[in-house]
């Protein structure tokens, strides 16, 4: 993650009394209101520890890392499209599709780069068509990625008759089996992924685009963006990080499902509003979405090494995401006054 | 008048926010079928005043009295008890619904337990809109009504029952057209009569001496004066708010006259405009007049490529060119201030530079990727020059109105534009703001810019323009130059009276 | 948060030195894990119970957890993961995909805990691929019970049939291995067609509104076999929905209580009875033998029956015989003898 320069930048005239000091390292990375969710994982993790001696193990840490990653990585497309004041639904078939072309094309002998390159391709096309359908279609997002859901779950399942396609060579496998010294391979994508999506929204025209876009989208047309290809990117990106997620779990599972990704949608629009993403768009942060998927992760393990029933676990999960968006928004509502 | 006890007192509020004192002992007295105007620039107080008032925020320390007796208002259930009643420049109707649904909303007469009894519902209010003298069908959709008819509903609607006995109005006319404002400005009379006690917060100085009868003026959180409208002048008044001699009410700097930079030619768009032309030339400012729905905006979007124009051409620099979007008329250097800058000129959680640089992104990046503070290196100076009260970093949201104008001025100050259009440039700011916009678009003119200023508020026109086209029902009804131009001229024209 | 995540694996690293002592056996009493495919359906519910009596039974430690959904191994394998931490002796586990959770398997190897499969077998060439060995495979043949109701159907349709199929969710072994045991059973028959077959995703309402628009495509369907009861049931109520109750042969498998009350009532011809609590049993029996390092077998098999109104008939005189001893079984024995 970039370290901003704390200082705010000089050629404040006659500053407004009103507003609050703003630095950079805040408003960049995390605001003020988003140490409420670190201070969440922190106490999520400190009772953790207090109630069972397996959480706070070096090896158990590195597995909720490896399992979060292929949720966070899906929830960095699905914060750029919240962020744009969209929703993609679609992201889990992505998944699937992604998945199972990358999976037939290693089957069928292809190098493992052009295998790579077919299935991120397969998931960036059908971002695309998201994007051009709800940009230059005019159609909501919810009902275009509703559409592409079932599309390309079908697509999956037709293409396969249904079949995973399973057993890859080690080359192939080492994305999710191989370590860097400790550091599990999903992990390290994970963060490179972050890192990448992380420049692009705070360094690039683009990922300003993506803000103003979700604040307001008649006035950033209005000031000459060509907002419909944006946007068309914008869900681009979605696809290729679920097809980059699809890459990790087929690499994990040894098996390309044209089942798999279900409900991933879900997971991933609940690390974004867990990480303080508005689902209104224009406001959030993608280190926010970082920290909403480990407090999923976090809370899935947890639950799991304290025994917890599978019902249980349910009640519990959908708690803490009411919980922390209410927290969040407590908060935001205290920052505003 | 005077022997009552007042409607309301306010005595010594005050209320501090975080890092600023918004109010200091404020005293604000307020009588029966008092018409009382509250004027102050933005961040006065005024708006802070209000909603303690009206519970929307509480105060710190301070004393209301609501007919003599000790009121504590901590909600706005609480103001509602005692008779206050707020209209917001925001309305708050239920478009698909019905005129007396709106005004009965989750009030509506029912029988059996809950099936609403319509016959009683229209009949009340039709009884209401006949009391306060207004025409509307109280079966007409409120989504079909036009700005001023919705501003009556919401009236009505504040009105329901008898018991209102104070009326706050917050810039109620910051868009209406000036014979929906004569509209507005005889109900409130009716009312006055009628012993309602009525706030009126506006900026308009025409409308305080037209209505008002008693004037508070106030500054920086702190009461400055109060006084019956006829002890007071309109440069005292200027004086008064602002705390600085405005000399010029409109410093108008005639620039010399360039070249033709832009040439509107049979312009026209369905439902909207109709055969259209005119020129702009470099160092003039083109008036645009017209009521609300003239056109005026429609015409503003299809010059600055927001809308499509069906028939006719547009020429730039003498070479016809075509839009597909803002982006082709932005290169050809045409800017546009919207009508609305909320909705259409600013995104209100980002920051000010970031605002300013967003036309620019192409420019400023070098493969997409924005060097560092490259946003805030372009957007100080313009906010050094413009005065916006703020720092870069901070997000517009923050700003008052005035200032948040200037930001969306600013996008169009960082870059290669020549031609500017302004929709309603200075409406609900204030009027050091507004000055200081009237010599921004001098200085623009001097530099050789082209401006094309569309506004309801004839002085601004008549007083910054060097030629005024008038628009009625999508055409232009006539040209005049701002010299021979006389406010009743262009309002005869406006509404389609003279040729 | 970068800071944040430091400060966690900092502290992460200390504690680790202070629990490693403690981690392997925190009771005295042996833990077995038991990753269910999910808890949603009766058929696991049994199976939890009847591991939960064996493992109180021996006086182990019984963990039971499961993904959301059946079908999601991503979520199984990360439950698999998560129980390692906690330093399990034997993991039993109803593979969800039997491909896929031999990566999940793999990660037990790694960490030395021994594996009993249950239900769902392991494929073969897979898990020899990863170098997984397996204790013992604990179940009944999925295939072998299509078998029973394929030549069951031909039995009671005398050879003659046309044959609506209800699949599970395709590419899911166990449904997978009930059809090719059914297609293989009637496939020597040539009075028998298959006219349709369609995926109702193992669900009651995808079940009625498939073999609805089965109906509607075929009118002339006189026979369902449904992979499972839950979409039979569903088949049943389109069935009735049409007007033909009785008119058409439905044969299920898992033998549900409400398919066993449908055949007891007529309505319903016959479905394959699995145990599952005799497979959780039999799963946590063997977890123990594994790690007291005693002998098991490398194949328990579980038995399976089809139930028919046949079957059931000693059933509801066995119910009217004890009828007289008590209220709680009369409900049930209803059904039956309004029939008889």
């Amino acid at each position: 993650m970039i370290i901003a320069s704390s200082a705010a930048p000089p050629g404040a005239r006659s500053v407004d009394a009103m507003a609050p000091p703003t630095s950079r390292a805040h408003r960049l990375l995390l605001p003020a209101r988003q140490f409420g969710t670190v201070i969440g994982l922190v106490a999520l993790c400190a009772v953790l520890w207090i109630l069972t001696p397996h959480f706070l193990t070096v090896s158990n840490l590195l597995n909720v890392a490896e399992q979060t990653s292929i949720n966070a990585i899906v929830a960095v497309g699905m914060t750029f499209v919240i962020l744009s004041a969209g929703i993609d639904l679609s992201v889990g078939s992505i998944v699937a599709i992604a998945g199972v072309v990358l999976g037939t094309a290693l089957q069928a002998g292809q190098p493992l780069v052009v295998a790579l390159a077919l299935g991120v391709a397969t998931g960036f096309a059908c971002g695309l068509a998201n994007g051009a359908l709800i940009s230059w279609g005019g159609l909501p997002p919810f009902i275009v990625t509703l559409g592409t859901m079932s599309i390309a779950r079908g697509a999956a399942l037709l293409f396969t008759e249904g079949r995973p396609i399973s057993g890859f060579d080690a080359g192939f496998r080492v994305l999710a089996t191989g370590r860097a010294g400790f550091v599990p391979a999903p992990v390290i994508v994970m963060g490179i992924v972050y890192a990448a999506a992380h420049f692009v929204l705070t360094r690039t025209t683009f990922g300003r685009y993506v803000y103003a876009i979700g604040g307001n989208e008649e006035a950033t047309r209005l000031s000459g963006v060509p907002v419909r290809f944006h946007k068309t990117m914008i869900y681009g990106v979605s696809g290729l990080m679920s097809a980059t997620a699809a890459v990790i779990l087929t690499a994990r599972l040894n098996s390309a499902q044209p089942i798999a990704g279900m409900m991933y949608e879900l997971d991933a629009i609940a690390a974004t509003v867990i990480g303080g993403t508005s689902l209104m768009g224009g406001d959030g942060t993608l280190g926010g979405t970082l920290v909403g998927a480990l407090i999923m992760g976090v809370l899935r393990n947890g639950l799991n090494l304290l025994g917890v029933s599978s019902f249980l676990q349910q009640i519990v999960i959908g708690g803490v995401i009411v919980v922390a968006v209410l927290l969040d928004t407590v908060l935001k509502r205290r920052n505003r006054t | 008048m005077s022997g009552r006890a007042p409607v309301l007192e306010m005595r010594g509020i005050s209320k501090t926010f975080p890092g600023v004192v918004a109010l200091d002992g404020v005293d604000f007295t307020l009588h029966a079928g008092d018409v009382h105007m509250l004027l102050g620039e933005n961040g006065a107080g005024k708006s802070t005043l209000m909603k303690i008032l009206s519970g929307a925020c509480g105060k710190d320390a301070g004393e209301i009295r609501v007919n003599g007796r000790p009121a504590a208002i901590d909600s706005p259930g609480d103001a509602l008890a005692l008779g206050i009643r707020v209209i917001y420049q925001e309305l708050n109707l239920v478009p698909q619904l019905s005129v007396a649904e709106n005004i009965f909303l989750g009030a509506a007469p029912t029988r059996w337990g809950g099936v609403v009894d319509w016959r009683t519902l229209y009949g009340n209010t039709s009884r209401l809109l006949g009391d306060l003298g207004m025409t509307l069908d109280p079966g007409a959709s409120v989504s079909r009504l036009g700005l001023a008819q919705r501003q009556m509903v919401e009236i009505a609607k504040a009105l329901n029952n008898s018991d209102a006995s104070i009326l706050v109005m917050d810039e109620p006319t910051s868009s209406l057209t000036s014979r929906e404002v004569a509209q507005l400005f005889s109900l409130i009379e009716r009312l006055s009569s009628r012993g309602v006690a009525i706030v009126y917060i506006t900026h308009r100085l025409d409308e305080v001496f037209r209505i008002g009868r008693r004037i508070t003026v106030m500054r920086d959180g702190r009461h400055i004066t109060t006084r019956p409208i006829a002890d007071v002048t309109v440069s005292e008044l200027v004086r008064l708010m602002a705390n600085r001699d405005l000399t010029e009410h409109f410093p108008k700097v005639r620039a010399e006259r360039g070249p033709e930079l832009l040439r509107v030619e049979r312009v026209s768009r369905r439902g909207a405009l109709t055969d259209i032309t005119f020129s702009l030339h470099a160092g003039e400012v083109l008036g645009i007049a017209g009521l609300l729905g003239a056109g005026r905006t429609e015409l503003a979007r299809v010059i600055a490529g927001a809308d499509r124009l069906h028939e006719g051409r547009l020429l730039v620099d003498g070479r016809e060119v075509r839009f597909r979007g803002p982006a082709d008329a932005i290169a050809r250097g045409i800017g546009l201030l919207p009508e609305d800058r909320k909705a259409q000129g600013l995104v209100a959680g980002l920051t000010v530079a970031r605002n300013i640089a967003l036309p620019h992104g192409r420019r400023l990046s070098r493969l997409g990727v924005l060097p560092r503070h490259c946003e805030v290196r372009v957007a100080k100076p313009i906010g050094e020059e413009l005065r916006v009260k703020a720092t870069p970093t901070q997000a517009v949201r923050l700003l008052s109105g005035g200032n948040q104008q200037k930001v969306v001025l600013g996008k169009w100050l960082a870059g290669d534009v020549r031609i500017f259009i302004f929709d309603e440039p200075t409406r609900g700011i204030d009027v050091g703001a507004k000055v200081e916009i009237y010599h921004l678009i001098n200085r623009l003119t001097a530099r050789g810019a082209g401006i094309i200023m569309i506004s309801s508020e004839l002085p601004e026109l008549l007083g910054m323009s060097d030629r005024i086209l008038v628009m009625h029902r999508g055409r232009i009804q006539t040209e005049i130059e701002a010299a021979d131009a006389t406010e009743e001229g262009v309002l005869a024209a406006a509404l389609g009276l003279a040729s | 948060m970068k800071k944040a995540l430091a400060l966690i694996l900092v502290v992460a690293a200390f504690s680790t030195c202070c629990n490693r002592g403690t981690t392997t056996t925190t009771t005295g009493r042996p833990t077995v894990a038991f990753v269910l495919k999910t808890l949603n359906h009766p058929f696991f519910v049994d199976m939890r119970r009847g591991a939960q009596e064996a493992a109180d039974r021996l006086g182990v430690t019984l963990q039971v957890q499961a993904a959301e959904r059946e079908i999601d191994v991503e979520k199984q394998m990360q439950i698999v993961e998560n129980l390692i931490q906690t330093g399990v002796q034997a993991l039993c586990i109803t593979p969800s995909g039997s491909r896929e959770i031999v990566s999940a398997l793999v990660k037990a190897r790694d960490a030395k805990v021994p594996i009993i499969v249950v239900d769902t077998r392991v494929d073969a060439k897979a898990a020899a691929d990863a170098g997984v060995r397996t204790e013992t495979f604990v179940g009944s043949d999925n295939y072998e019970g299509g078998r029973l109701a394929g030549e069951y159907l031909v039995k009671v349709t005398g050879g003659k049939a046309r044959v609506g199929i209800l699949e599970g969710i395709p590419g899911h072994e166990t449904g997978d291995s009930r059809l090719r045991g059914f297609r293989d059973a009637v496939k020597a028959t040539p009075g028998i067609t298959i006219v349709a077959s369609q995926p109702a995703n193992w669900e009651r309402d995808q079940g009625f509104n498939v073999f609805q628009n089965m109906l509607q495509a075929h009118s002339d369907i006189d026979s369902v076999f449904a992979c499972s009861d839950l979409m039979a049931l569903g088949a049943l109520e389109a069935i009735a929905a049409a007007g033909r109750t009785g008119g058409i042969k439905v044969i299920g498998f898992d033998a549900l209580d409400d398919a066993k009350k449908a055949i007891a009532a007529g309505t319903m011809e016959a479905s394959v009875a699995q145990f599952p609590s005799e497979m959780g049993r039999a799963a946590v029996e063997s977890a123990v033998k594994v790690i007291r390092s005693e002998p098991v077998p490398p194949d328990i098999k579980v038995r399976l029956e089809l139930v028919t109104r046949h079957l059931l008939k000693p059933v509801s005189l066995l119910v009217t015989k004890i009828r007289r001893a008590g209220w709680r079984v009369r409900r049930s024995g209803e059904a039956s003898t309004r029939r008889t």
